[in-house]
């Protein structure tokens, strides 16, 4: 049973890896038929007992409630609103756009963000008349480090937080000033590679063309949708004292933004859920499910373990870039998936585990950062590069890409690997 | 707190009768905080509530039908019927509510309703039949077909994911049952079209088609691999959910597609509402609201007297709160019931009454509304409320009265 459910699982990777296939659905077939063959003892137990219903209803309302947002304008408002305020020099410039969409990206989905961003970006390149590539690749980058910072930001912290039950302040309590740090040394090793593209210089009166009031269609709409997401930030700063699920607020963010804004098109916006993604995970619980039922993970773990050989230092470090490269490669929220049960069930086999904590921390650093590494390794780097393609006529190769990558992910990782040695001390 | 969750519970109701358009995320919020209110509840349990066997059955049978469409299934299915009554108006009209009655069964009951019934619009503009009469049959057959299978309808399917009845007991019991009322509706129908006098040949455009499109097959036969497997499944030892559902994932596998190309084909509002009444229902179960009903009911010591109490009572109940909320209601006093000793025709009570109520009134089930959209779009006339039920009200009497014969038979004979 062990041999067919590590076979399945490495055929879904495959089809995820090398795109032969729609991984939604390699990942749903493979899942059912783990439950067809009975992998668990009572397949309707299994079921419940695998699937993450906490992640799935957080990302459907979020989802929808991004969607929702989108239609009253915000999202540009504030990416224009940055361009004025930034100035007249294009490292300044830089700077306050990575950092926005790093924010931003904290709190909704790294795609949504880079969706909103680039072609902002586009408009501003045109105007200024100014190569985007280093823009995107740094907004890119932004959305995967900021998205880091948050249980929220990224679909593995989401699962990360949600498994090991850590509440939203003091996940980010942790996570931002270290990603601030990541964020601020990426942003200067694109300087230095694009110095000659950084040099030019921009006049006052030319930024003031810009008009940010353009965007917002309605102001009733605007002054609502903001009132609303300040609420949500709100709710999800509260979350612990008024011990809301995470998945209870998104729904709330989502369905309640339905009702207010778009009560008319319900049936449309519930179409708009990328229910690929999903059912990619309802796929994926089911088979980690299924691995952990039958002792796969703690094979893993043993090997962890072993590797580590019984220092946590090393095990932090070992998880730390192991999950970083393997991200990079393979989607992360596999990874995470995967690699969640393992931490959980280390206690139980060797006692100087007991502080699990730090590799939590240790494995969210990891799987997020990670993504920035190759052209597919995050979902953020697909479509900011697909969209650059397609309006700019400018593709960039994978090398190339890694050329750029390699030095940002070493720095994120030697700092991520530093930062957890701390927390291990600290935690 | 019981005050609040049954104040919930109402406003949900009432936004289901009288706003359907947002009931289902209404609902869904309203069953959250439901649950919220009722509190100490810990969310890493939700899959225990919202039934993923229920939600995969139903995602799984609308994969399946969207595919089917997709492939001209059902055009190829009609073209079949239409030669085969070879012009005969009578024969084709009977072939056609065949076909639905026995479609519905298996399949989504919109569907079916949304193949046919312009083909029998057709018919009765070309010989002025009344239309009237001929939707109005269309549907009723439509939801007597759903209700003899485990997967014809959401109710259904409820109540299979509920009561883990296997998929052969719902049919050998349902089945006969839906037959018998297929039968004697048949011999009304032939009466009325009688006195329509419709002995007439129609030219239908049909015949004289010759194109030869095999594929549709395969996908029809892969249909009825994935029903044999159904039929086998307790056999299996797999849920009859995971069953539909490997079935549509691995036709969409073959095929080479992605889900998003079925997305827009599922009907989320229904996935969603259904979500949020077992969440409502949760709540109003965990604070014991139906003890009292159960106590009632379990008094009553005549079985065969409260098999046809819930029958009655859900048939009319279904045609004013329409058959989800009324199936979900019910299915909790009926389990206790039967944890308590009731026997298991109590379940097939709950299936035949919310069948048959869901014709009563026109928001009773989603082909009433379907069907009288459609009338709407393709004849521009509609049925009133007052216009519908009056017209349904003899078919539905009349089916109460002879699935009453059936259940006392079930209960007679402990069947």
């Amino acid at each position: 049973m062990k041999l067919v459910v590590a076979l399945t699982f490495s055929l879904v990777l495959y089809f995820v890896v090398t795109g032969k296939l729609n991984k939604t659905i390699a990942a749903m077939v493979g899942g059912l038929t783990l439950l067809a063959i009975r992998v668990f003892p009572d397949p309707y137990e299994g079921l419940k007992e695998s699937i993450d219903i906490n992640t799935l209803l957080f990302l459907i309302g979020m989802m929808i409630f991004v969607r929702v947002m989108e239609t009253s304008g915000i999202f540009e408002y504030i990416a224009i609103k940055t361009v004025k305020i930034a100035g007249t020099s294009l490292p300044k410039l830089f700077f306050a756009i990575t950092f926005v969409v790093g924010f931003v990206s904290a709190f909704i989905d790294n795609v949504t963000t880079i969706l909103i961003f680039v072609p902002v970006t586009f408009a501003i390149s045109d105007i200024l008349n100014i190569d985007p590539v280093p823009f995107v690749l740094g907004e890119i980058f932004a959305s995967n480090i900021g998205g880091t910072m948050t249980p929220i930001g990224d679909p593995p912290n989401i699962l990360i937080t949600s498994a090991a039950k850590i509440p939203f302040t003091e996940f980010i309590k942790y996570m931002v000033p270290v990603n601030l740090i990541i964020l601020f040394l990426a942003d200067v090793s694109l300087l230095v590679t694009f110095k000659k593209e950084f040099s030019r210089q921009f006049s006052r009166e030319f930024l003031e063309a810009f008009d940010e009031s353009k965007v917002v269609k309605s102001r009733k709409r605007f002054v609502l949708a903001s009132g609303f997401m300040f609420f949500i930030i709100f709710l999800f700063l509260l979350q612990k004292p008024l011990k809301l699920e995470s998945s209870i607020i998104g729904l709330i963010a989502g369905f309640f933004g339905l009702l207010i804004f778009e009560p008319q098109e319900i049936t449309p916006f519930l179409e708009k859920v990328e229910w690929e993604v999903i059912f990619f995970f309802l796929g994926l619980f089911i088979i980690t499910g299924a691995m952990e039922k039958v002792g796969i993970m703690k094979d893993i773990a043993n090997f962890l373990v072993k590797i580590a050989s019984g220092s946590a230092v090393t095990l932090v470090s070992v998880i730390v870039w192991a999950s970083g490269i393997l991200s990079g490669f393979v989607d992360n929220i596999p990874f995470a998936a995967t690699m969640i049960p393992v931490i959980k069930g280390l206690p139980t086999i060797s006692p100087q585990f007991s502080n699990i904590t730090p590799l939590w921390y240790a494995l969210a650093l990891g799987a997020c950062l990670g993504g920035n590494l190759t052209p597919v390794g995050a979902s953020a780097n697909v479509v900011g590069l697909t969209i650059m393609k397609k309006y700019k006529g400018k593709e960039i190769a994978f090398r190339s890409f890694i050329k750029y990558s390699l030095v940002v992910v070493f720095i994120s990782l030697v700092m991520s690997n530093v930062y957890s040695l701390i927390l291990l001390k600290i935690l | 707190m019981i005050g609040i969750v049954l104040l919930l519970y109402a406003v949900a109701y009432a936004y289901i009768i009288f706003l359907p358009q947002i009931s289902s995320v209404t609902t869904f919020l309203f069953g959250l905080t439901s649950v919220l209110v009722i509190g100490n509840f810990d969310f890493s349990r939700l899959s225990l509530i919202i039934d993923f066997n229920t939600l995969f059955i139903l995602l799984g049978m609308m994969t399946l039908v969207s595919i089917l469409k997709e492939n001209g299934v059902f055009v190829e299915i009609s073209k079949i019927i239409l030669k085969a009554s070879r012009g005969r108006v009578y024969v084709a009209i009977f072939f056609i509510y065949f076909a639905i009655f026995f479609l519905s069964s298996f399949l989504d009951n919109v569907t079916t309703i949304l193949i046919f019934i312009p083909i029998l619009f057709y018919i009765s503009d070309a010989l002025q039949i009344d239309s009237k009469l001929l939707l109005i049959n269309a549907v009723l057959f439509s939801n007597l077909g759903g209700m003899t299978t485990a997967i014809g309808d959401p109710p259904n399917i409820i109540i299979y994911s509920v009561s883990r009845l296997s998929f052969i007991s719902f049919i050998t019991h349902l089945m006969p049952v839906g037959i018998a009322l297929l039968i004697v509706q048949f011999i009304f129908l032939g009466r009325k079209l009688r006195a329509e006098a419709v002995n007439t040949i129609f030219q239908s455009s049909v015949e004289n088609d010759t194109s030869e499109n095999r594929k549709w097959q395969y996908y029809l036969l892969a249909f009825v691999f994935i029903v044999t497997l159904m039929v086998f499944h307790e056999e299996l030892g797999i849920e009859l959910g995971t069953i539909i559902m490997l079935g549509a994932m691995s036709v969409l596998f073959v095929e080479g597609k992605n889900f998003q190309s079925v997305v827009d084909e599922i009907d989320w509002d229904t996935l969603i509402l259904i979500s949020g009444l077992y969440l409502l229902n949760f709540s109003i179960e965990h604070l014991n609201f139906y003890r009292p009903f159960v106590s009632v009911l379990s008094k009553i010591s005549s079985p065969y007297l409260l098999v046809l109490s819930i029958l009655w009572s859900s048939i009319f109940l279904t045609g004013f709160l329409s058959a989800l909320p009324v199936t979900l209601m019910y299915l909790v006093i009926i389990k206790k019931l039967v944890l308590m000793g009731a026997p298991n025709t109590l379940y097939w009570a709950l299936a035949i009454g919310v069948g048959i109520g869901g014709n009563l009134t026109p928001i009773a089930s989603m082909c009433n509304i379907v069907g009288n959209n459609l009338f709407k779009n393709l004849k521009n006339e509609r049925l009133t409320f007052l216009q519908f039920t009056k017209n349904m009200l003899k078919p539905v009497l009349l089916s109460g009265i002879i699935s009453s014969a059936f259940l006392l038979v079930f209960s007679f004979t402990g069947f």
